[in-house]
């Protein structure tokens, strides 16, 4: 049954990881060059784009200053928010790892101005739109239709549906087969 | 420090809180927010008598045995004073009254409300008029005390005067900010009639009062003072109408003898809450009582002082009527103070625009309040003489002429206001420092950009520092006198830098000078003093130089060396600011240098500082950002308008820094203020620069952009080579890099316009002659063969230019060199060259082009390659072949030689081996492409280089003159001074002793020498090679075979071969000659080049 893999949080955080960030650094420092790209260069005061891993990094040997992202605006997250809660399908989401981003930014930088409105709000939209995933999924499985489009989803909500998604796919699947030539014995 | 009144005893809840006496002055009325009016016998009444009116109370006014308060049932409703009973209701509206006021007998009632309208009800009648004009809630209304005009202000913004009897307005004058609502509006603008006669209209305004002239209503005179920093929020005539009192929405409340425009008593609510309304006591007019905005309510006695103190504060009028008039000023004085207090006055008023009044005060002196300081001196004197012939006399205002504008007053660079209770006392590119001044807090927090450099500090601010700088070696604080502590000015440096343990010095101002300005540079510190002193001091502590600026100082700023002070040099025209720098090297150089500042109309300098790269800036209060621009006879050029970046047309940028290269100004985008705010920590960003071009859309006004920028951009590497600094040389050629390609595209531009003439002016600007070749073959390809004629003259005329140039600076060297071109230019018209041109023309073939005799070129350049490269790419060589074959078969080797740097070298073969197929791009494609290695090749300082090359050269000069000055059909010399001999010199040697013999009559080394070339000139070609055989090879007298040397020598030969004759072309391929030789060619060579390249295209 395992014959696909699944990712867990940590791994699409990884991969959110690379989204870039804007920090004021305090030190300063050439262009670094990595495989990835060039970072930098450095200078105090001066806010420059660098990657959430290094972001992160800097900011917990206190470093930098991380400046939230433009979207992290409590007035652009709330009219997301509103999008959301009207439109009957999935909104694009400002950051393919709004969440992940979110998530790892006001945990190491706390002092982001109105964090824990930013936190509620990324957390609203986020139930908001795994409400609306589970509803879809109802649907598929009651609909007995073989396919559904989904359009929006993010890496993070996609890999947590997957396993049960995917599980309960199988078992419907076995039981249906089961009912249509008895004897059948599903596979494990 | 106007006096604190204490006010307060607590009347109503917190919200608006409106007074008034009774007509006698016997009882105090007040109303509040809590909807209760409150009768009191005195400010110490614990017993006030209370009534209650409804749920909300907004103005109250009493008259004959009754009060009429205007409540938030939308009426106005009366009651009776002695037990509250109500009344009747003298009006309603559809909104609640805001102000009202009764007339003199009180039989009328005036009164606006917030549904816009006024109404003047007879009281007692149900007779009343309707005044609608406005479009917000009624502010405040007032009577005139004839009975002809109403005058109201509104949330609109404006305040409308009304025709009684016909209930027109006849005049609106735009005056406030505007609003929705009373409850937003900042002020509450109680415009006030001069009473009886109603002379005048009191209208508050912003930061100053503003009188009008009853019907002309033109504006009369405007009440200005230190003490009015704010909106006005309530005027109030006593009731004889000889004093008005003036309250603030920051709670200052002055009373000013309205006559005399003289300045009488300034007090400050302790709790600086906005006054909303005032009363004088009828009985009394020394006693004024007030209310505030959370319910507070406060008495002022001795409203009016004695005539003794009434000097003792400044009258503070800028009118310009005034200003002449301070004669009368000085009358008044004379009148009242002896003579010799004048003295102490003078001394004082350098101080004007701080004028301490405390200090003043101190010492019973009178003084003058803001004034132009420039005329001060002349005004006190002639005050003295007039003084003897005039009687001081009441002169009544007669306002006229143009407004002084008050100067401008010194600021820190970077820093925000200082009234702010949380402020920046800098912002630079090193750190931050922030003041803190709370009540419960009064410290500074200082912080650096680069925690690398020293971590943050936190400290107390006893001292109450106000000014602050810093660099990465210290921090700098200063604070002003402060006359009740007695304390002196005082700086303070903490030295984080030293090696030693003691970190921090500090220095007190003498008496009375006052530190306005300070800065820290490289290991020196620069104070600028009330007195206009700028003092220097090391990073030590040490006192350096001190030296006088001429007039006050608006800020200053520091970079490295340098120091740059604006100060105030007059008055400018009305509204402008009128300043100077003064730009000095404190040390190096110490030049100085100064000149005016110049700012936008109306603007105030709001920043000055350096870039990084050590180049002033300015930048003034419209938003404009100004370079001072060294390329242009140090004028100040316009980089960038940060307002035509801002969004919102209150946004401003806050600038904490500018970097040159790369173009960046670091800025904070500060909405709807001018100033950031402490908290949240505000994001610095990036701006780019724009100059302000015209038609800066179109293509050719951004190339123009570009190369203007780059130019005025690029200013500090000219400076850095003057001040001997050290830099990277590629830095500099990104910045030229841009340039020439603005320049090309630009050029570009104009050829397919077919703008020739517009083309050639942009040659002019082409900084080098690799550019020009590009321009050249561009137009030349482009079908602009005129043009490609003319770039040749320019190209031309450049390179001359530039020799000459080199020749100047070589002449500090070698002071009788002569020029090396005009020996040359002159001998070959002089002597023609057919006899060398007639034996080498043989093997010329059909491509060839003939040039003309005059444009050949010189044999002896062989000789002279080696000793000067620039110099021999003057004379163009165009015989790319011949004689042997194997140099035909690979005609570029003649020029491929490595050990040759021609500093003009474009072909690299790379470019010379594309195709010349696409039309123009391809040209730029070869100027990206050659400028690595054309960058290579630059000398790191060019100065130094030059020099060195004349070192070598000048000897060929010297000779080459002597020389001409004996012979003149001579046009061939010959460097004896090259390195690798040269195979002149191995046959003279070989033969100067046979020379010597044969003509014993000629003497000197220079006539031998003479000789020797002419004989050698008679040499055959064969005799000659030989002798360059040997000069060359390892084996001298070896002949060895064009086939085994090396390609060095191939061109060597070449040139031998050619030398005699002149310039043959046998090349097919001319383009490619042309690009790869980039040297700078005759002009007629040129445009023939340029037209053959394009015949064959």
């Amino acid at each position: 049954m395992e014959n696909f893999r699944l990712m867990d949080p940590a791994e699409v955080e990884f991969l959110a990881e690379k989204e870039m960030v804007q920090i004021v650094p305090n030190f300063s420092q050439d262009i670094i060059y990595l495989i990835g790209g060039e970072i930098g260069p450095f200078n105090p005061s001066l806010p420059v784009d660098v990657p959430l891993w290094l972001a992160v990094n800097l900011k917990e040997r206190q470093k930098c200053r991380i400046n939230a992202p433009q979207w992290m605006d409590i007035e652009q997250l709330e009219a997301k928010k509103e999008e959301e809660t009207e439109a009957q399908f999935f909104t694009e989401m400002p950051s393919p790892h709004y969440m992940e981003v979110t998530q790892l930014l006001l945990k190491c930088a706390p002092e982001i101005p109105r964090a824990d409105e930013m936190r509620t709000l990324v957390k609203d939209i986020w139930d908001l739109r795994m409400a609306k995933f589970r509803r879809s999924i109802d649907l598929l499985v009651k609909s007995d239709h073989t396919h559904a489009k989904v359009n929006h989803l993010t890496l993070m909500e996609i890999n947590t549906m997957r396993p049960f998604l995917t599980k309960a796919l199988d078992q419907i699947h076995s039981l249906r087969t089961n009912t249509q030539s008895a004897g059948y014995i599903a596979p494990q | 420090m106007p006096k604190q009144i204490d006010t307060s005893r607590y009347a109503h809840n917190e919200g608006h809180t409106d007074i008034c006496f009774d007509e006698i002055g016997s009882k105090v009325l007040t109303c509040g927010a809590d909807g209760d009016v409150r009768i009191w016998e005195n400010i110490d009444d614990d017993d006030a008598v209370s009534h209650r009116v409804g749920e909300k109370a907004y103005c109250i006014t009493c008259k004959d045995g009754k009060y009429y308060t205007a409540v938030d049932s939308n009426t106005i409703t009366a009651h009776t004073v002695a037990d509250g009973s109500p009344d009747g209701i003298v009006t309603r509206f559809t909104a609640p009254a805001n102000h009202m006021v009764l007339s003199e007998d009180g039989t009328q009632m005036l009164a606006g409300a917030s549904d816009f309208h006024i109404k003047l009800v007879k009281i007692g009648t149900s007779q009343q008029k309707t005044f609608t004009g406005h479009e917000a809630p009624i502010l405040s209304v007032a009577l005139d005390p004839k009975g002809e005009y109403a005058a109201s202000s509104s949330c609109d913004g404006t305040v409308k005067i009304w025709q009684i009897s016909d209930t027109t307005c006849v005049k609106t004058f735009s005056l406030l900010p505007k609003c929705n609502d009373v409850s937003l509006s900042k002020t509450l603008c109680r415009l006030c009639w001069s009473p009886k006669t109603g002379k005048y209209l009191v209208v508050p305004g912003d930061k100053e009062v503003l009188v009008y002239e009853r019907d002309t209503w033109e504006m009369a005179f405007k009440i200005v003072d230190k003490s009015i920093l704010q909106l006005v929020n309530v005027v109030e005539f006593s009731p004889n109408g000889q004093y008005l009192a003036v309250a603030c929405v920051d709670g200052s409340l002055s009373i000013w003898d309205f006559a005399f425009r003289d300045c009488l008593n300034r007090m400050q609510h302790e709790n600086k809450h906005t006054i909303c309304s005032l009363a004088w006591n009828p009985r009394s007019t020394n006693q004024i009582m007030f209310c505030d905005n959370h319910g507070q309510m406060g008495v002022v006695e001795n409203a009016i002082e004695s005539e003794e103190k009434t000097n003792d504060e400044a009258v503070a009028s800028n009118d310009y009527d005034s200003l002449f008039a301070a004669d009368d000023d000085d009358l008044l004085l004379s009148a009242t103070a002896p003579i010799s207090k004048k003295n102490i006055i003078d001394s004082e008023d350098d101080d004007s625009e701080s004028v301490d009044l405390a200090k003043l005060k101190k010492k019973h002196s009178a003084a003058f309040g803001i004034m132009d300081e420039d005329s001060r001196d002349t005004d006190a004197q002639s005050g003295l003489n007039i003084k003897e012939t005039e009687a001081p006399v009441y002169r009544p205002a007669v306002p006229e002429g143009p407004k002084l504008t008050p100067l401008q007053r010194p600021f820190q660079s970077g820093s925000s206001p200082l009234h702010l209770s949380e402020r920046y006392m800098v912002w630079n590119n090193t750190g931050i420092v922030r003041q803190y001044n709370t009540e419960d807090e009064n410290s500074i927090d200082i912080e650096f950009h680069d925690t690398a450099t020293h971590h943050a500090m936190h400290m107390g601010n006893t001292a109450g520092h106000t000014m602050a700088d810093m660099s990465a070696e210290a921090v700098i604080l200063a604070c002003e006198a402060d006359p009740e502590e007695k304390t002196n000015s005082k700086l303070v440096c903490m030295h984080f830098g030293t090696w030693d343990n003691a970190k921090e010095w500090t220095v007190l101002m003498p008496d009375k000078e006052n530190i306005q300005a300070i800065t820290i540079g490289d290991n020196w510190v620069a104070v600028a003093t009330s007195l206009r002193n700028i003092r220097l001091f090391t990073l030590g502590g040490v006192q350096r130089e001190i030296f006088t600026i001429p007039g006050a100082v608006v800020t200053m700023a520091a970079h490295s060396n340098q120091l740059v002070v604006a100060y105030h040099t007059g008055q400018g025209a009305p509204g402008d600011q009128c300043l100077s720098y003064i730009h000095l090297h404190i040390s190096g150089t110490r030049t100085v240098k100064d000149g005016r500042l110049p700012l936008s109309p109306k603007a105030t300098l709001t920043w000055l500082g350096f870039s990084h790269e050590g180049t002033p800036f300015a930048a003034d209060s419209s938003g404009v950002i100004r370079i001072l621009n060294r390329k242009f006879g140090d004028t100040w050029t316009q980089v960038v308008n940060t307002k035509s970046h801002a969004k919102g047309k209150s946004d401003s940028f806050w600038i904490t820094g500018i970097t040159e290269s790369p173009q960046q100004l670091r800025c904070i985008l500060c909405k709807g203020t001018t100033y950031p705010p402490t908290l949240p920590r505000p994001t610095v960003m990036l701006l780019p620069f724009k100059l302000p071009v015209c038609e800066v859309q179109s293509e050719r006004g951004q190339a123009e952009e570009n190369y203007w920028r780059s130019q005025v951009f690029s200013g500090h590497f000219d400076y850095w080579v003057s001040q001997n600094l050290y830099f990277e040389e590629p830095e500099r050629d990104q910045a030229k890099m841009a340039e020439k390609e603005a320049l090309m595209k630009l050029f570009a531009l104009s050829c397919k316009a077919d703008r020739e003439f517009r083309a050639l002016e942009i040659c002019e600007l082409m900084p080098d002659q690799k550019t020009l070749q590009l321009a050249i073959k561009y137009a030349a390809k482009s079908r602009h063969l005129q043009l490609a004629q003319r770039i040749g003259e320019v190209a031309q005329r450049k390179q001359e230019e530039e020799e000459a140039a080199a020749q100047s600076m070589m002449g500090n060297i070698e002071e009788d060199t002569q020029d090396f071109r005009s020996v040359i230019n002159a001998s070959n018209s002089q002597q023609g060259t057919q006899n060398t041109w007639s034996s080498n023309t043989a093997p010329s073939t059909a491509d060839d082009v003939i040039v003309d005799d005059n444009e050949t070129m010189e044999e002896e350049e062989m000789d002279e390659e080696d000793a000067d490269n620039a110099k021999q790419s003057t004379f163009v060589t165009l015989k790319n072949k011949k004689v042997e074959p194997p140099s035909n078969a690979t005609p570029s080797h003649g020029f491929d030689s490595q050990t040759r740097k021609n500093p003009f070298k474009i072909g690299t073969p790379k470019s010379a081996s594309q195709p010349t197929s696409v039309r123009g791009t391809s040209v730029f494609d070869a100027m990206k492409k050659v400028s690595p290695a054309a960058k290579k090749a630059s000398p790191i300082i060019q100065p130094k280089k030059i020099i060195k090359k004349k070192g070598a050269q000048g000897k060929i000069f010297q000779m080459k003159k002597a020389k001409n000055d004996e012979t003149e059909n001579k046009n061939t010399d010959s460097p004896v001074a090259e390195k690798p001999v040269s195979a002149f010199q191995l046959w003279l040697d070989a033969n100067k002793q046979t020379l010597e013999e044969e003509n014993p009559d000629y003497s000197g080394e220079d006539d031998l020498t003479k000789l020797a070339t002419q004989e050698w000139r008679k040499l055959s070609k064969e005799q000659r090679q030989e002798w360059q055989e040997k000069a060359r090879g390892p084996n001298p007298g070896t002949p060895s075979t064009p086939n085994d040397t090396d390609k060095k020598r191939k061109r060597d030969d070449e040139n031998l071969d050619a030398s005699p004759l002149s310039s043959k072309v046998k090349d097919t391929d001319i383009e490619q000659n042309d690009s790869k030789k980039k040297k700078p060619l005759s002009q007629s060579t040129n445009s023939k080049l340029a037209g053959f390249a394009f015949g064959k295209s």
